[in-house]
């Protein structure tokens, strides 16, 4: 009896001092951690569409309106995909015109060193100044104009089509 | 005592000495014991994660090492596992939430690997066959022995793989632009092969020609 009593009392010990010293750190760490999640975001649409200086969401979390002292100077749309080994969220900008101003991609899973390369500066510049059309792989489309990454086509396509899609259903919800 | 110490014990300053420089290569955590492989392969795609994982191992490895052997006088033998466990999920939990506040994109590349520590068997190994058995100043001393020979070979793999598979090392263009990378390197084969030959490469020239 005693024994289990003691064995009781010291893991309740251990576990509340334990839930104390989490508690003290998530308090301490918990507005880094969200502030962090906040800049991050507007960083990568400031990314995507550098000149833009104030964002306003249209559609929670798939459309923003930028503006550039209080003018409209373009869309920033979210993008999801289905890659190679786990989905890829990502970023667009499209001026007034439809033509991609920047991508960033924000979460990727892809094999590192392969796929994991959509997300470099080396691919994603090649889809400056696009429109939806031309969003496609050369290899799977003759309007494609983009190369795919080296040992890496399915994360390459499946980003190439969500951005393309995601502008597709951007610009037909406009029109209605 | 301790199944660590073999023959008879050293004098007390000789062995803290010991413990300490054990972990590197004698009992090397990977490469000897061969315990949290999964950490030791995932994380070693690149110099940088190689490194950032060896240091959130070894701040949980070095301070559950101590609390355990602080509370292993007072902790029951039928629920050491359990308070084990308790203790080295909150320094990972700590670890965890640090990395998110302070180097957020460190913390995203290694994902799921930082919590995971929970689990890495040179942790919860070291706390049931050292830390719960030995005073504190040695287990202090092998947590950060463990911990010095984790990161030595976690960051050397990172590196060769970072070196072999991508051209670069700690994200610095190493070899010429030309350089054809073995992507094998950074995929999860690469990990298999680059421990297996470092621990051929410690068999022969560490340990007098693989006695075991």
């Amino acid at each position: 009896m005693s024994s289990s009593v003691r064995l009781i009392i010291v893991l309740f010990l251990v576990c509340g001092i334990a839930a104390g010293s989490l508690a003290f750190v998530n308090a301490a760490t918990k507005d880094r951690i969200a502030a962090f999640a906040r800049t991050e975001k507007t960083e990568a649409m400031k990314a995507v569409l550098p000149q833009a200086d104030d964002f306003k969401e249209l559609q929670p979390g798939k459309v923003w309106e930028a503006r550039r002292a209080g003018e409209v100077i373009g869309y920033v749309l979210a993008a999801y995909a289905r890659g190679y080994s786990g989905p890829i969220e990502g970023l667009l900008g499209i001026d007034p015109q439809g033509a991609l101003t920047g991508v960033k991609v924000l979460v990727q899973t892809e094999t590192p060193g392969l796929g994991a390369k959509i997300a470099g500066e080396k691919f994603l510049a090649q889809f400056r100044g696009l429109k939806a059309g031309e969003l496609a792989l050369k290899k799977d489309d003759p309007a494609g104009r983009i190369d795919a990454v080296t040992a890496a086509t399915i994360s390459s396509r499946a980003l190439t089509n969500a951005l393309r899609k995601s502008i597709d259903s951007f610009e037909q919800g406009g029109q209605k | 005592m301790s199944t660590e110490v073999i023959g008879a014990p050293p004098a007390p300053k000789v062995r803290l000495l010991r413990e300490l420089t054990k972990g590197f290569l004698v009992e090397n955590p990977i490469l000897i014991i061969m315990l949290g492989l999964c950490a030791t392969l995932a994380c070693s795609t690149s110099a940088t994660d190689a490194l950032g994982m060896g240091l959130a191992f070894s701040f949980v490895m070095i301070c559950s090492n101590v609390v355990i052997s602080l509370v292993r006088k007072i902790t029951p033998n039928q629920i050491r596992i359990p308070v084990f466990i308790t203790v080295i999920s909150t320094f990972v939990t700590i670890v965890d939430y640090a990395m998110k506040a302070y180097v957020p994109l460190l913390s995203r590349s290694l994902g799921v690997f930082v919590p995971l520590i929970v689990v890495n068997c040179i942790v919860m190994g070291r706390a049931e066959a050292f830390a719960s058995r030995n005073g504190v100043a040695a287990s202090l001393m092998d947590g950060i022995g463990m911990s010095v020979g984790f990161i030595f070979i976690i960051t050397l793999i990172g590196v060769i793989r970072e070196l072999f598979g991508n051209g670069t090392v700690f994200g610095v263009q190493v070899l010429p632009l030309s350089y054809q990378p073995f992507l094998i390197f950074v995929l999860p084969p690469g990990a298999f092969l680059v421990i297996g030959f470092l621990m051929a490469v410690q068999k022969k020239f560490f340990q007098g020609g693989g006695q075991r």
